[in-house]
């Protein structure tokens, strides 16, 4: 129908629906208010925005776009980084880099201002340059290159860390926004420190399922939780009963009298609705609107997401709201299927480095990124005086 | 053509071409503004988030890939901008009962009066909902559009666009816009 109010049907596809609408009147009838309702909404106006809307946006806007025209502080870090890293591979000779890193600091040293910053304004990058006269010297060692953000710092002498930041599919998940918002945020990087959890994003199928926005939103109750896990339920979407009876007009009355339980003509559902449980999760129109879904129904069906839901850690990281809201998103529920990523967020120490946004920042320079394939600027940032 | 011709006008914006940027700036604003307007409910914010729309698309005019359209792009920064002012106002979850069912359209229903009374049946869906009607009816876009914009999976966005038609239709019947065979106007 969905396809057919939007015009995307051919005309066979068309002639196939209407012959279908001529033996179900009512679901006729709904297509029609559908279709109708799609009639109104064409009949909103686009409306003119304000004359002086223009001139202010021009107004506003700074002179130049802010990250195209000068390079930042960190961008000139990285570049230092990366010629460390050629002298490491031999792509360039040290005595021609000395005098390179030397400008290339100076530059770092009036980018960052004047007079020069405190050492512990330098905490939290990456490759943060000591002091200007230690790049003098034409002879670079590993020594020249210090993380300074601790957390990192000891992440990255990590086996599961190191892993992790070699995974070109975590390089460029980590560039995503909603990725990184979740790593950023502390009450998300708890949720996801759950076993439970994350063993059980590693199925496809409760991903897809976590995708689905009815069922997150029925997640928000512990009586939904508690049903998804329970054989009622599942007992019910395999008959098929369930899904016949969400449409009746029957089924929320029966969930508060027992007669009318009895009066049901589902006989598989009559026999699930004797679990008090699985009523009192049907109450919640939620759970109600999500099982109207194909997907969904075929998810709780899924032997990985049953055994998942019935760990009680889950069900409990599901009843955070800001874990539910960020699982919305298909591009996180990917980066939680790279297995490294998982393994990293078992532990405390590098869920705290995966939050650095000097990470993420230096991930995305694709040089980097190939320096870490070769373990030499790996080994270099691992040090510290 | 359009989508080469906003490449060219991205390209000469990040170079410091304002005059550039202008030309994008009244090729989207309608849109952008409609799309807030729609969103959020009230001309004043809209234009307020407009403005800052194409303030931060400016800003991060460096990050912005080509392998999206402009516009998708452009709305995609307008949706997320729009929600996280209804959040801030905590107008989520507010609902809209001013006007009452007796108010229904009939045949001399005027195109302004229709389009006051759909756009606060509008704002009764929750913002997931409705952006997906903005976007997908107001503005005609693809599946695959607005699924980029509104990050989800177009699986996703197709059953949330069912959904949200049929909750709006249950509104439009319960304000009595739309009831029986005839539609308002």
């Amino acid at each position: 129908m969905n396809r057919s109010l939007n015009g995307l049907l051919t005309p066979l596809e068309q002639e196939e629906l209407n012959e279908y609408f001529a033996s179900h009147a009512d679901v006729r009838r709904e297509y029609d208010d559908l279709a109708r309702t799609a009639g109104v909404l064409g009949r909103l106006r686009n409306v003119d925005p304000p004359s002086y809307l223009k001139t202010s946006i021009m107004n506003s806007l700074p002179s130049v776009p802010s990250r195209s025209t000068v390079a930042s502080p960190l961008t000139i870090l990285k570049e230092v980084i990366m010629t460390i890293s050629d002298v490491f591979t031999g792509k360039r000779k040290p005595v021609v880099i000395g005098t390179v890193v030397v400008v290339v600091v100076a530059i770092i040293y009036f980018a960052i201002g004047y007079p020069p910053p405190g050492a512990e304004d330098l905490q939290g990058t990456i490759g943060g340059a000591q002091k200007a006269t230690k790049y003098r010297s034409a002879q670079v060692n590993k020594k020249d290159v210090i993380v300074k953000n601790a957390a990192l710092q000891k992440a990255l002498q990590n086996d599961k860390f190191q892993k992790l930041i070699k995974s070109t599919e975590f390089q460029n998940k980590l560039q995503n926004e909603a990725v990184w918002s979740a790593l950023a945020s502390e009450a998300l990087r708890e949720a996801l420190a759950s076993d439970a959890l994350r063993d059980a994003l590693k199925f496809a199928e409760v991903r897809e399922a976590l995708g689905n926005s009815e069922l997150r939103e029925a997640m928000k109750f512990a009586e939904v939780r508690e049903a998804l896990a329970g054989d009622a339920l599942q007992a019910a979407l395999k008959s098929g009963d369930l899904q016949a009876a969400l449409n009746s007009a029957d089924l929320q009355a029966a969930l508060n009298n027992a007669e009318l339980r009895e009066s049901l003509k589902f006989a598989d559902l009559r026999e699930a609705l004797k679990n008090a449980d699985l009523r009192e999760a049907l109450k919640h129109s939620e759970l109600r609107e999500a099982l109207k879904f194909a997907e969904v129904r075929e998810a709780l069906q899924n032997s990985s997401l049953r055994e998942a839901l019935k760990s009680a850690d889950l069900r409990e990281a599901l009843a955070n709201s800001e874990l539910r809201d960020a699982l919305a998103n298909a591009e996180l529920r990917d980066a939680l299927s790279i297995a490294e990523l998982r393994d990293a967020l078992s532990s405390a120490e590098l869920r705290e480095a995966l939050a650095s946004a000097d990470l993420r920042e230096a991930l995305a320079s694709a040089e980097l990124r190939e320096a870490l394939k070769n373990g030499e600027l790996q080994s270099a940032m691992q040090i510290q005086e | 053509m359009i989508e080469s011709e906003d490449a060219e006008l991205v390209r000469r914006s990040l170079k410091g071409d304002k005059e550039a940027f202008g030309i994008l700036v009244d090729r989207y604003q309608k849109p952008v503004f409609n799309t807030a307007f729609r969103t959020v409910g009230n001309r004043e914010d809209a234009a307020d988030l407009t403005q800052v729309v194409f303030l931060k698309a400016f800003e991060r005019l460096s990050s912005y890939k080509s392998t999206y359209k402009f516009f998708s792009w452009l709305y995609r920064i307008a949706v997320n901008e729009s929600i996280n002012f209804l959040k801030a106002r905590k107008q989520l979850e507010e609902i809209d009962d001013s006007l009452p069912a007796e108010e229904s359209g009939g045949e001399g229903t005027s195109s302004e009066e229709v389009d006051e009374l759909v756009g606060a049946a509008l704002q009764e869906l929750t913002v997931e909902y409705r952006t997906v009607i903005v976007l997908c009816h107001l503005q005609e876009l693809s599946y695959k559009e607005a699924s980029y914009i509104l990050d989800l999976p177009e699986s996703t966005l197709k059953s949330r666009l069912f959904t949200a038609r049929k909750l709006l239709k249950d509104i439009l019947i319960r304000k009595g816009i739309l009831s029986g065979q005839r539609t308002i106007g």
